[in-house]
């Protein structure tokens, strides 16, 4: 349990009996009013948002999820299969990947991080940086190296980024999974 | 459709708590909006503006039932269909319980404040509860719940005759150049400043104080006389604390008031009259910024600023004590036409009844 006005952000809460993880608080306090909390927060099982305001004080029942690290293995339709290193596997729904589904390809090596509820895969966690394999792009502009000017290119994994100028189709990029963004061109 | 409502007040201090929750019971009752109970858990204070109180546990008067909250509270009271704990008070755990089965709604009454914030906060639900809650934030902006303004406060205030309050007070009806005010504060040193500007405002004052802290800070500077006391050219007569109904019109016979806490502050407002607010003190001066919001967001005229922020900070001098009375007619106009908004506000009881219907 912790009370409101201790939630960060990240925290994950039972609200309805449901997993939420708290995406942003707001505390407000002022003359005798009682402080108050707002939070967004959103659903780890359907995705859902929620806004709520609370008393400062009030106690909430948080979560400590349970994480394994795991390896994409394959994709059976319609759900992402991971495994551990015991060799067990763990479905995720597509939409419990979020942001992590636009790098997820056949072969690809990274560590994952599954998250479970209740014993039950429900989210992944890519590393910070992974790379791709740029699979098409616009013939680069000639004598263009700064990377300021960009162009959109599609990864390997059929994901659609704006990249700098410079990178070509076949060259292998990192990316910053925090904010979708390239990094840069690795040999 | 008529519902049944319970109001809830935990009394901190004083008579703010008291003072709203009162209001609002009386004016839900009043607009026949269903039977209303308030529970109440002090009511020394409460009795200080309701003398019947005395000795009871339980009173019925202007169609509300007045209970005694208990500290073990009972555990066959059936809980009403609209619930409202005033000022973040925690509901009796029994009580809670039984409202999934009887209750519709579950209100957080807060605090009046003028702080932009409150604006994102009002009429947000609060928490996961198995009765919808929400939190209900009166303030001055049509994205907040407005203040109390009775149905019949206007025609009230139109047939009323200051006369009439100074001969049942046994008063003398002030001279026709007189400033009479009204002071209703918390104990302050920023009486010093303000009795000296008072003194040079080449007029005959008067101060009314009803009986309770103002006179810790004003008694030792007055000197006692026959049927008042006296400093300088200024004379202080008490009054006994009152009702509501009787305080309202203090404040309609007095050139200027003198208010402090929630429900004395907005009913200042209505009234039509310059006048200072004295709000409640909070550590790390939480206070200030409650007041210095509803400063800038009422406009009022920058001496009255001025003085607002010296008097509640304790430091007030004699030169902005002096400006402030300098400016009394502007300060008269400004508080008109402030008092000609909130009156033509929607109330909080008719937005709290809306805000109801839209959530059952």
């Amino acid at each position: 349990m912790k009370t409101a006005q201790e939630l960060r952000a990240g925290n994950v809460i039972s609200f309805n009996n449901e997993p939420m993880i708290v995406l942003k608080t707001e505390f407000n306090k002022s003359g005798r009013n009682a402080a108050v909390v707002k939070m967004k927060l959103k659903g780890l099982l359907n995705n859902s948002g929620t806004e709520t305001v609370l008393k400062a004080d009030e106690k909430v029942d948080t979560i400590i999820l349970d994480r394994k690290e795991c390896t994409y293995s394959y994709f059976a339709d319609p759900m992402y299969v991971f495994m551990d290193e015991e060799y067990n596997q763990y479905d995720v729904e597509k939409e419990n990947l979020g942001d992590a589904v636009m790098y997820i390809v056949d072969g690809m090596e990274d560590k994952c991080e599954v998250t479970f509820y209740n014993e039950k895969a429900i989210s992944v966690e890519l590393p910070t940086i992974v790379v791709r394999k740029v699979e098409y792009a616009e013939p680069a502009a000639r004598g263009d190296t700064s990377g300021k000017v960009t162009k959109p290119a599609r990864l390997n994994t059929g994901y659609e980024m704006h990249v700098p100028a410079f990178v070509e189709i076949g060259d292998s990029i990192e990316i910053d999974t925090r904010t979708n963004e390239f990094r840069k061109r690795v040999l | 459709m008529k519902y049944t409502w319970d109001i809830f007040c935990d009394v901190i201090d004083n008579f703010g708590d008291i003072g709203v929750t009162w209001r609002l019971a009386k004016e839900i009752a009043a607009r026949e909006l269903g039977a209303v109970r308030l529970w109440v858990n002090d009511f020394s204070s409460f009795g200080a503006m309701l003398p019947e109180l005395d000795n009871v546990t339980s009173y019925q008067t202007q169609g509300v039932s007045i209970e005694y909250w208990p500290n073990k509270f009972p555990p066959n009271v059936v809980p009403a269909t609209y619930v409202i704990e005033a000022f973040a008070c925690d509901l009796p755990s029994s009580y809670v319980e039984s409202m999934p089965r009887e209750t519709k709604i579950w209100l957080n009454l807060e605090y009046l404040s003028a702080e932009s914030w409150v604006e994102s906060c009002h009429g947000m639900s609060s928490g996961a509860n198995t009765v919808p809650k929400y939190f209900f934030f009166p303030g001055f902006t049509p994205k907040t719940g407005g203040v109390i303004v009775e149905k019949n406060y206007q025609s009230r205030l139109s047939a009323f005759e200051p006369s009439t309050y100074w001969q049942r007070q046994g008063i003398p009806t002030p001279s026709s150049n007189e400033l009479r005010l009204s002071v209703f504060t918390y104990e302050t040193q920023s009486w010093h400043a303000t009795l000296e500007a008072l003194s040079k405002v080449s007029r005959p004052v008067s101060l009314i104080v009803p009986t309770g802290r103002s006179l810790n800070s004003l008694l030792p500077l007055f000197t006692k006389e026959t049927s008042c006391y006296k400093y300088k050219n200024i004379r202080l007569y008490t009054v006994p604390f009152s009702t509501q109904e009787h305080y309202d019109e203090l404040l309609w016979s007095c050139d200027i008031n003198f208010v402090r806490g929630e429900d004395s502050f907005v009913r200042a407002q209505l009234a039509g009259k310059p006048f200072v607010w004295h709000i409640y003190k909070q550590d790390e001066d939480a206070h200030l910024d409650k007041l210095t919001a509803f400063l800038d967001l009422a406009q009022v005229p920058s001496c009255v600023k001025s003085f607002h922020v010296a008097f509640n900070r304790d430091d007030l001098q004699l030169d902005t004590a002096s400006c402030l009375f300098e400016q009394i007619p502007n300060w008269l106009q400004w508080s008109q036409d402030w008092q000609e908004k909130r009156i033509n506000c929607e109330d909080l009881v008719t937005q709290l009844v809306k805000f109801l219907n839209s959530k059952v």
